[in-house]
C-alpha cells in the first residue's frame, strides 16, 4: 500500500520590489514548450511552460568586509549585550465610546494583570521595540477595539482622557499590597505612557495620516473594487550538474 | 482597584530600535536538510521572477503549489517532480507583489508519475494538474462542467470548461521530468 501522501507546511514569502511588473518576462524571448489554463474561482491562471529564459545575471555578492570590528563596533555589541532583553505580550483593547480608555491585560508569574489606561493605544501600534537605559524592550501588542455595544468597563475608573493637559495614567485592578508588590510588571506600562507623553503631538499626526491613508483607500477600493485579474505564470527547470550529498 | 500615575521620564532613554534583517542564502541543498532544504530566493535582477529549489530525495515525487495569500486554496503548478538525490531548481514568474510556495511529497517508484491516479477517482494526475484539479482530492472528479462530470471530460479528453461539442481532445499533456 502506497504510503499517505506528506505536506510539507514550509511556506516561504518574499516581498518583492514595488515595480513589478504585470507580465514580467516582457520583452525576454522565451521558448514555449507547453501551456495550460485553469480556473481558480472567478479568474484564470495560465501555467507556460517554457525553457529556461535569458535573464540578466545575478550579481557576484560583494564580499564581507574585511579586517577586525572597529572598537566603537565592539563597544556598541557590549553594549547592547550588558542589556537584559525583556519580551512583552500584552493585549490592548481600546473601547471607543467616549471618553476612550484602554484596556491592558498580560499574563506574569502565574496570574493575568488588568489595568486600564486613559490612553487611546491605538496611537502607539507601531510601537514594537524601545531600548532603556536599563534594558532592550520587545512588545508584542494584540491591539483590538471594541465598540459601545460591546463597552464593559468598570463603572468607577475615573480616567480623564489623556490630552496635553492631562498625564497619561493608568489604573490596575488589585489590592493594594498586590499593586505594590507587582513594581517590575508596571515598569513597562510607565515606559508606554511617559512615551505617549513625552512624543503625543508626533503619535497624533501618525495616526491622523493612518486614517487618511486608510479612508482613501477606502474610497478608492468602493469607487473601483478590485476584481479577480487573470494571471500568466511562467516556469521553467533548472538543470544543475549532480550534487554530492 | 488601585490608581497608578505613570512616572515620567526624559526621552532620551527611550528609543527605537532598527528592525533586523536577514539576507537570502544562496547556497545549494544538501541532503541531510530538513524539510528538504527547500527555498524561495527572489531574483531581484529580473523583478517579478523566483527560483525554489530543494533537494529530491530518490524514491519520493513532489508536486508544487503556490498561493497569493494563503487564503485562497493552494493551486499546483503542473508538474511532478521525481527525486534524484540532487537538487532540484525551478525558476518562475508571478504579477503577484507576494508569493508563497510549498510542496507535497510521497513516495513512489512509478517511471511516469503523471499517469498515476493517487486520489483513485479514476483521473491520472497529469491531466488533472493539467486542468486544474487537485490530484489528491477524488471528489473532483465527480464536478460536473458544461453537463459533464471531470471524470467524464477527462475519459472524453476534454478539459473543464470547455465545450465538448466544438473543442478538438488534446490528450494528455506528459511533461519529461
Amino acid at each position: 500500500m502506497r504510503p499517505p501522501p506528506i505536506l510539507l507546511t514550509l511556506a516561504s514569502l518574499l516581498a518583492a520590489p514595488s515595480l513589478l511588473a504585470a507580465d514580467a518576462l516582457d520583452g525576454i524571448p522565451v521558448t514555449v514548450l507547453s501551456r495550460s489554463t485553469v480556473t481558480e474561482g472567478e479568474r484564470t491562471i495560465t501555467y507556460v511552460r517554457i525553457r529556461p529564459p535569458a535573464l540578466p545575471p545575478r550579481p557576484v555578492p560583494a564580499p564581507a568586509p574585511a579586517g577586525e570590528p572597529s572598537a566603537a563596533d565592539l563597544a556598541e555589541w557590549a553594549r547592547l549585550e550588558a542589556k537584559p532583553r525583556i519580551t512583552l505580550a500584552i493585549s490592548a483593547t481600546v473601547h471607543l465610546r467616549p471618553p476612550v480608555v484602554t484596556e491592558l491585560r498580560w499574563r506574569s508569574a502565574g496570574r493575568e494583570w488588568v489595568a486600564w489606561s486613559n490612553v487611546d493605544f491605538r496611537l502607539l501600534s507601531q510601537l514594537a521595540d524601545w531600548e532603556t537605559e536599563a534594558a532592550v524592550y520587545n512588545w508584542f501588542a494584540f491591539m483590538s477595539e471594541v465598540g459601545p455595544e460591546d463597552d464593559e468597563r468598570p463603572a468607577e475608573l475615573g480616567l480623564a482622557p489623556a490630552s496635553e493637559q492631562t498625564p497619561a495614567e493608568y489604573v490596575v485592578e488589585g489590592t493594594p499590597a498586590e499593586v505594590a508588590a507587582a513594581e517590575a510588571e508596571l515598569t513597562p506600562l510607565d515606559y508606554l505612557h511617559a512615551f505617549h507623553d513625552v512624543n503625543r503631538a508626533e503619535l497624533l499626526a501618525a495616526q491622523a495620516a493612518r486614517e487618511a491613508a486608510a479612508a482613501e483607500a477606502a474610497r478608492q477600493a468602493a469607487l473601483a473594487p478590485p476584481k479577480p485579474k487573470d494571471q500568466t505564470i511562467y516556469f521553467w527547470k533548472i538543470e544543475t550538474p549532480a550534487a554530492t550529498p | 482597584m488601585n490608581r497608578r500615575l505613570s512616572r515620567l521620564l526624559p526621552a532620551s532613554t527611550v528609543l527605537f530600535l532598527a528592525a533586523a534583517f536577514t539576507p537570502l542564502t544562496t547556497r545549494a541543498q544538501t541532503a541531510n536538510e530538513l524539510n528538504e532544504g527547500m527555498r524561495l530566493t527572489a531574483n531581484f535582477d529580473a523583478p517579478g521572477t523566483y527560483e525554489v529549489s530543494w533537494w529530491g530525495r530518490a524514491g519520493q515525487i513532489y508536486f508544487l503549489q503556490r498561493s497569493e495569500d494563503l487564503v485562497s486554496p493552494w493551486g499546483y503548478f503542473p508538474l511532478i517532480e521525481t527525486g534524484r538525490d540532487a537538487a532540484v531548481r525551478y525558476g518562475f514568474s508571478t504579477p503577484n507583489d507576494r508569493i508563497f510556495v510549498r510542496l507535497r511529497l510521497q513516495e513512489s517508484t512509478l517511471a511516469d508519475p503523471y499517469g498515476a491516479d493517487s486520489d483513485g477517482d479514476g483521473i491520472p494526475d497529469g491531466w488533472e494538474l493539467e486542468h486544474g484539479l487537485n490530484p489528491f482530492d477524488a471528489s473532483d472528479a465527480t464536478v460536473v462542467v458544461a453537463n459533464l462530470s471531470n471524470l467524464a471530460l477527462y475519459q472524453n479528453s476534454v478539459g473543464p470548461g470547455a465545450d465538448p461539442t466544438t473543442t478538438t481532445p488534446t490528450g494528455l499533456v506528459v511533461y519529461s521530468p
